[in-house]
């Protein structure tokens, strides 16, 4: 136990550590991961090298930040940070009490001065300079100055807050649900396997099924003056198994809550068209078509398109405003052109609710337009703890960095026999510290100290 | 560096005029701080120092004249985050430099190297009438954007330092620059400080981006590399502390971080699919 410790603490363990975690985000930039690159890319990766894909695949390198050696590297150094913080603590602890001791100084600067000082002068030189006279360590003609004690507790305060990050993203990535669902405005959602357009579910984590029905009533893009999205808001109604219904704003930056699952807005977006075909001979076909957003918002949006079970090949030119490109119409439309084998092709606009008659007879009406979001269901596990962490680790950071303990031990010896009258002793001063970091700096304070003192005095 | 928006065309040519007379004043004081650290002359790195304190004032007319003129802070385009991050880092040198006198001579690297990111505004293409995204709203983005500011200050005061000290040890001590002791305890401080800001930068992204889309790390390319940045500069630390790197080693160690941490600002957003690309350059 007590060699796993030592290895544990050891600088070189530390250093190796945070040299591997570094090494594991460098590789995840270089080597496709497979959560971020569609399999179409991944099956031409394996195609141009199937050597290196091999070996990627046999070290789990494609997928580093869920692979066993990741979290064993993750699970390593929570067990250092543990072990270091028990001991820091300790060392925090005695050095707190220590304080006033006399142990030999390991940083120092001695100086020396000639000054007739009083106890008060240098009290209150001290005072202007962030020093706090320690009582008990001071002797008829010895004193000990400390500052910024709090920074002891900076390494252990860092360390801490490390520490609950890490359990705080163990936790998160066991158990974490997350999922993606297209909908259009007016459909309903209630967390069917095959409906996700995505999900991504921690190690130890079920299978994400949401125990409540999502409708989304109402999606709106706004943009700015010069056609870019500014904002987009949405407004979903949430029915619980029991019946009950939560009507929930939502926009970017702004996601709802319902029973600890958070519903974003995922930042895609577009229109949806219902086309539907009324044949003589069959049953009507509906074709539900998502189009993807334009790059500019009175842009046309281009899609081909085939009917299923039928010959009709459609080319759609969808307009959201019309008026923009012709000045005749003022409201979302269809350019449609029709193809069939052997006929010349129909060309057609179509307004919401309009129809035509097909070369072969059959009716296409454009039944209505709406919008489709990408809204992310996503329950996260331990973010207080995260967040808490957070707080910690930059709140030990400055007390660690800017805040270095310091302590300055002044010494005054023994005035010269020939000089009667206090005032007028010119005593030898010597001025010591010790601080972990700055030493150069501290030293230099020391100085000034010294100077101050020198100048204060009477000659 | 114009945009041609009419509405706010005087505006913008005042943010013109105001960045050029920055730009003058602060190469003056980078002759000035050369001039003191050859010479040993105390005089001129007061005036250098007076002078880019001048600079700050149309350097702060510049930003603030531009804010108006397209109606966003200046973190959306890639010149104007330049000109922040130059002024940020000019802000930090007059503070850290007014404290102590003697350390002004770092100036001489400083001033320069943010000369530089100056006039790479010139070789940008800048759009106009850019709108902020949805997303780039609330508290933590706010944090994100700002803390960088002082982060890349903190960086270029502790590269300063260490570019300073690989020069000085050289050379024989002339007992005109900051010691070589004194200029490591610079490099080590401000890289505890540059530690402590990017800790901050990445924080607030992370909680900026669980705020946007559920998930407070994504292991996308510049949040990688970001930790690698901030990794590599706790490792210096480390190392500073448990096996007494110092000087030299300390600084060769800081110019490989700083380099880091421009290559995550500045080129691999161009290199890599990052959901920073659109925003960085």
């Amino acid at each position: 136990m007590k060699r796993l410790t030592r290895f544990l603490l050891s600088p070189f363990t530390i250093i190796t550590l945070i040299t591997a975690m570094g090494a594991a985000s460098l590789m995840g930039t270089f080597i496709p991961q497979s959560v971020d690159k569609t399999p179409r890319f991944l099956a031409a990766w394996h195609a141009a090298n199937p050597l290196l894909y091999t070996v990627v695949k046999r070290l789990q390198l494609d997928r580093i930040y869920t692979s066993v050696w990741f979290l064993a590297l993750i699970a390593t150094i929570t067990c250092s940070l543990s072990c270091s913080l028990y001991y820091q603590i300790r060392r925090a602890l005695n050095a707190g009490k220590s304080t006033t001791d006399h142990r030999p100084v390991s940083q120092s600067t001695n100086l020396s001065c000639h000054a007739a000082i009083s106890e008060n002068t240098l009290k209150r030189i001290m005072r202007g300079r962030g020093y706090h006279h320690s009582a008990a360590g001071s002797s008829h003609n010895h004193w000990i100055f400390s500052k910024n004690r709090a920074g002891l507790w900076g390494g252990v305060v860092f360390h801490l807050g490390l520490l609950c990050i890490l359990l705080a993203g163990l936790w998160n990535a066991s158990l974490r649900q997350r999922g993606l669902a297209i909908l259009t405005v007016g459909e309903t959602f209630a967390g069917q396997a095959d409906r996700w357009a995505s999900t991504r579910t921690g190690i130890l984590a079920k299978p994400f099924k949401p125990k409540f029905t999502t409708r989304l009533d109402k999606f709106q893009p706004r943009y700015w003056p010069n056609g870019q999205v500014k904002n987009l808001h949405g407004k979903v109604t949430i029915v619980e198994r029991d019946g009950k219904n939560t009507f929930i704003p939502i926009a970017v930056n702004h996601p709802g809550n319902i029973n600890g699952i958070k519903l974003f807005l995922s930042g895609d977006y577009g229109y949806a068209l219902d086309l539907l075909l009324n044949s003589n001979s069959a049953h009507p076909i509906l074709s539900h078509i998502l189009l993807t957003t334009p790059a500019r918002r009175n842009d046309a949006v281009a899609y081909d398109m085939t009917i299923p079970t039928t010959t009709y090949r459609l080319h759609i030119n969808f307009h959201y405003n019309r008026g923009k490109a012709t000045m005749l119409l003022a409201s979302p439309s269809v350019g449609l052109t029709v193809n069939v084998s052997r006929v010349p092709p129909l060309n057609a606009i179509l307004l919401p609710g309009q129809s035509i008659v097909l070369p072969l007879g059959d009716t296409l009406t454009f039944n209505r337009v709406s919008y489709w979001t990408g809204i992310i269901f996503a329950k996260s596990y331990g973010i207080p703890l995260l967040y808490a962490g957070f707080g910690l680790c930059i709140t030990g950071a400055f007390l660690m960095y800017m805040l270095p303990v310091k302590v300055a031990y002044i010494q005054i010896g023994a005035a010269r026999p020939d000089q009667q009258k206090e005032t007028e002793r010119l005593q030898q001063i010597s001025i010591s510290g010790r601080t972990r970091r700055y030493q150069p700096l501290f030293s230099q304070e020391l100085q000034e100290i010294a100077a101050e003192l020198q100048k204060t005095a009477p000659t | 560096m114009i945009l041609t928006i009419p509405d706010h065309r005087h505006l913008l040519i005042l943010t013109a005029v105001a960045h050029w007379l920055a730009v003058s004043l602060y190469l003056s004081a980078s002759g000035f701080f050369f001039h003191g650290l050859r010479s040993g002359k105390t005089k001129s790195l007061k005036i250098g120092f007076w002078l880019t304190a001048a600079g700050m004032l149309p350097h702060t007319l510049a930003l603030g004249a531009r804010w108006l003129a397209v109606g966003h802070g200046p973190y959306l385009q890639k010149d104007e985050s330049l000109s922040v991050l130059a002024y940020g880092t000019i802000g930090m040198f007059l503070l850290f430099s007014a404290k102590s006198a003697r350390l002004r001579g770092i100036g001489t690297v400083l001033l320069p190297g943010v000369l530089i990111f100056m006039t790479a505004q010139l070789f940008l293409p800048a759009e106009a009438g850019i709108r902020p995204p949805a997303t780039f709203n609330g508290i933590w983005f706010a944090i994100h954007v700002t803390s960088i500011i002082p982060a890349m200050g903190a960086f270029f005061i502790a590269i300063s330092s260490s570019i300073l000290y690989l020069w000085q040890e050289k050379r024989p001590p002339s007992g005109k620059l900051p010691s070589l002791p004194v200029l490591d305890a610079c490099n080590y401080k401000y890289a505890g400080f540059a530690f402590i800001l990017w800790g901050i930068m990445i924080v607030a992204g992370a909680a900026w981006a669980e705020q946007s889309w559920g998930s407070y790390w994504s292991w996308d390319p510049i949040e990688n590399w970001s930790l690698i940045t901030w990794l590599l500069l706790g490792l210096l630390l480390h190392l500073r502390r448990f096996h007494g790197w110092q000087g030299k080693k300390a600084a060769w160690l800081m110019v490989a971080c700083f380099s880091i941490s421009i290559l995550t600002l500045f080129f691999l957003p161009v290199l890599t699919g990052s959901i920073h690309k659109e925003y960085l350059l």
